[in-house]
């Protein structure tokens, strides 16, 4: 009897297993799933209040870094006109400083719209178009309601990872490639590079 | 006396009826060139897509053909000619970097070809009077409104200051519920009435707002200029407006018959208007101190950024 219990609960535990296996990583709904988890963690750090603030950036760096493709990010961000002139050196460079920049920036304005939440976070319909997942979320504030949009693309290795994110409809790479494509049409990219070395870390007051 | 102030809204009138004008003559002209275009597009794309066909035979440089189809200023391509030359020498120089990865990477940019619309070729003939007027802006917000923000922040508390933007959103009402209705929003103009009527009484005159707090009904944000965009004119091209910041053309249209929908604009005895418009530009301003701070930090060309925000914000809100 005893035996029998046991193998029924291994039956169902096989089951339980094999029926979440039929999630497929790659399906839009993994990307979902993956965005909910992650905000809840973000959340849940920013509301510990024993954490400090360079300690919380490092918990959200932790849970944030392996969803966001940054390399993807970078070379979106710089432009189908700019990338293909830097050499492979220039490109290290500017993906480790454009990353480091863009983090410091996001994680701000990350901190600012979550820590004003009141932990009103809404989902919107998601968008699927091919290998890409559109995600919106809705961080309710006390006098204000912040949109925005998580944007996913599947790759066969690494599954879906971040490509872009629009904050009250601002795409964080439109923003920056326009950007770059005004620098860039009157300077040098050494010099692009420099400045983005020395630009002051974005700062709240 | 009393001759001399109505003479003074009579010069008053007629200058904003001028004002009035001049901008339905634009948006007509707008309008008009618009759909001139659209008919004359096929035809030139047309042209376009032969050119480019003629090109990509002789040249390297082949992902880059596609992504000047998603530009949203196609009837000013022209002007992208000289461009896209400067371009292709540009690549001539780095063809010793040819590696095998970079046609893939062409490919990528092509597959996110989302990003084109605001970031390439934008089409921006004002932009020599824009950067002056960003820095004049920015010059105007830190030497005078800031330190006056700050003074009114320091001297007036919270509540106080919330119930004056309710008070000032409140008679905001006409321009949002027009707008919402030309939009054909009728739940949003419902809403808008709804909390207008009970702000307006249980909300005492509009200094509180009972219809959010209680009810949890937010206000619209609905103007004119996104009744244009959502009828499906596009924005013209960028232009700071003093004071106002980023704008572009069919939006200070839009400001501009919105302000006659403003009831503080039919206010009576002198200059009551631009009074009471800077009393609410004031304590706006002290209860969102440190946002532009924020923003100029992160840009790395300020009237870029600023340029590249406003308009995908105002799509977005468009869109909603």
């Amino acid at each position: 009897m005893k035996k029998l219990l046991i193998a029924a609960m291994f039956i169902f535990f096989m089951a339980t297993v094999a029926f979440s296996g039929e999630k497929d990583p790659h399906s839009p709904e993994a990307a979902e799933a993956l965005l909910k988890k992650n905000i809840e963690s973000v959340l849940a750090i920013l509301e510990d209040e024993s954490l400090s603030g360079e300690e919380q950036k490092k918990k959200i760096e932790s849970i944030v870094d392996p969803v966001f493709n940054y390399p993807l990010i970078a070379r979106l961000s710089l432009g189908p006109r700019n990338w293909p002139r830097l050499n492979p050196q220039q490109r290290d460079l500017f993906i480790e400083r454009f990353v480091r920049r863009m983090k410091d920036s996001y994680f701000e304005n990350i901190a600012m719209i979550q820590g004003g939440a009141e932990k009103k976070v809404q989902y919107g319909e998601k968008r699927v178009e091919d290998n890409r997942v559109h995600v919106p979320v809705r961080a309710g504030m006390k006098d204000s309601s912040v949109d925005m949009i998580y944007k996913f693309h599947l790759s066969e290795v690494e599954g879906w990872r971040v490509y872009d994110v629009e904050i009250n409809g601002v795409s964080i790479v439109s923003s920056y490639r326009s950007q770059f494509n005004q620098v860039l049409a009157s300077s040098s990219i050494d010099e692009m590079l420099d400045a983005l070395k020395t630009l002051e870390a974005p700062k709240t007051e | 006396m009393s001759g001399f102030i109505s003479r003074e809204k009579f010069l008053l009138r007629r200058y904003f009826g001028i004002i009035l004008f001049f901008s339905f003559a634009m948006l007509c002209v707008w309008g008009l060139a618009d759909q001139a275009m659209a008919l004359v597009t096929p035809e030139y794309n047309a042209l376009e897509s032969e050119r480019r066909e003629q090109k990509k035979s002789t040249d390297e440089a082949e992902g880059f053909e596609a992504f000047d189809e998603f530009d949203e200023f196609d009837e000013f391509d022209e002007f992208d000619e000289f461009d896209e030359f400067d371009e292709f020498d540009e690549f001539d120089e780095f063809d010793e970097f040819d590696e095998f990865d970079e046609f893939d990477e062409f490919g990528e940019f092509d597959e996110f070809g989302e990003f084109d619309r605001h970031a390439e070729n934008v089409f921006d003939p004002l932009s020599g009077y824009n950067r002056a007027m960003t820095t004049f802006n920015d010059r105007f917000y830190f030497w005078i409104v800031k330190p006056a923000a700050t003074g009114y922040d320091r001297a007036i508390p919270v509540p106080v200051r919330r119930s004056v933007d309710n008070f000032f959103r409140n008679l905001g009402y006409p321009a949002r519920f027009i707008n919402c209705v030309l939009q054909l929003k009728g739940k949003a103009a419902v809403d808008e009435t709804t909390r207008f009527l009970l702000n307006t009484t249980a909300g005492m005159l509009g200094f509180f707002d009972p219809a959010q707090s209680s009810l949890g009904i937010w206000p619209q944000d609905e103007d004119f200029g996104q009744t244009l965009g959502s009828y499906g004119m596009g924005g013209g091209f960028h232009i700071v407006l003093p004071l106002f910041g980023p704008s572009n053309m069919r939006d200070s249209a839009g400001l501009l018959v919105d302000m006659f929908m403003d009831p503080v604009f039919y206010m009576e005895g002198y200059h009551m208007g631009s009074v009471s418009w800077s009393v609410d530009g004031l304590n706006y301003t002290s209860m969102h101190l440190g946002e532009y701070e924020r923003m100029k930090n992160d840009a790395i060309d300020l009237y870029v950024f600023l340029r590249n925000a406003y308009e995908q914000n105002r799509e977005m809100k468009i869109r909603n």
